[in-house]
């Protein structure tokens, strides 16, 4: 969150939501306010929303463009992967990735999912 | 000089006479026709008149002669046993009844068309005001695009709270057609 705060003030038409797995929205929204992080938005999942994502790690991300589809998610990242998909979305809020982007996260994903040896 | 006086007083009376018979012949035969036509008339006027009331289920009015009694009584018979379409055999019973049919068929038709085409006028218009709104407001715009979540694909619908109480659905981010980033963390 100290990383993707300074990067979510670049691209103000996307929508950044913070969403904690064990924490109530209310701590996580005060501990943004205490930190002066301001362009991020305090969120909490609702029943099974993590299960059906599929969200299975402690930290974990998911980018969704303005069609509803996945553009790109995951795990473990570190922020300087993030910012030219933010780029992508930000010019182009309908994008779709690429085929070839396709297959290489799935096979990511596919080892992400797998249990660490 | 009598003979031919009495000659001429016989061919003078029966002359006299034939022509009295004559005269007296041709005024009452003219004068018959006339009543017998009245007659007729007024019982043809006066027979759809009074068959069309029982048609349409009302009091049947008097008869005014022996044949409008028995068309009247056949028809009563036949009014409350079925609809108006089983006055068809009672009509044949006399030979002025022929319109009779003709005008009981379209009172009692003029009344199932107004019940048919009402519903008919109100059904037609749904589906046609349906039909060109519906088909290309839901489907055109939507790209084809598989469910899951995987890049690429459309993720099931999910939903978050937020710190104001409300909740954002995943429709609605789609309906705002605003990117997404969603970043899960643990405190643990």
């Amino acid at each position: 969150m100290q990383t993707l705060d300074p990067i979510a003030s670049q691209y103000p038409n996307l929508d950044f939501y913070v969403i904690s797995y064990n924490e109530p929205v209310g701590v996580i929204a005060d501990y943004i306010e205490e930190r002066g992080y301001t362009d991020v938005i305090p969120a909490q999942p609702v029943g099974t929303m993590l299960e059906d994502l599929q969200v299975t790690r402690q930290m974990a991300m998911m980018a969704v463009n303005g069609d509803g589809l996945i553009y790109h998610r995951q795990v473990m990242g570190s922020a300087a992967k993030w910012v030219p998909f933010f780029a992508h979305l930000s010019e182009d809020p309908d994008a779709v990735p690429a085929s070839v982007e396709i297959e290489r996260q799935k096979d990511q994903r596919q080892k992400d999912l797998q249990l660490p040896s | 000089m009598l003979r031919i006086p009495f000659a001429v007083l016989l061919t003078a009376g029966l002359v006299a006479a034939s022509l009295a018979c004559a005269s007296d012949e041709q005024p009452a035969t003219p004068a018959e026709p006339p009543a017998a036509v009245a007659t007729a008339t007024a019982a043809q006027v006066e027979e759809p008149t009074t068959e069309i009331k029982p048609a349409t289920g009302s009091t049947a009015a008097p008869p005014t002669s022996a044949a409008m009694a028995t068309a009247t009584e056949a028809s009563e018979k036949d009014v409350p046993a079925a609809a108006p379409q089983t006055q068809v055999p009672a009509a044949p019973i006399d030979a002025a009844t022929a319109p009779l049919p003709a005008t009981a068929e379209p009172t009692s038709a003029a009344v199932v068309p107004t019940e048919t085409t009402a519903p008919a006028a109100a059904d037609t218009p749904s589906p046609s005001t349906e039909a060109p709104a519906a088909v290309p407001m839901a489907t055109a715009p939507r790209p084809a695009a598989p469910a899951g979540t995987n890049v690429g694909e459309a993720p099931p619908a999910f939903a978050m709270n937020l710190v104001d109480g409300t909740q954002v659905a995943s429709a609605d981010l789609a309906a705002a057609g605003r990117p997404v980033f969603m970043h899960y963390f643990a405190t643990w």
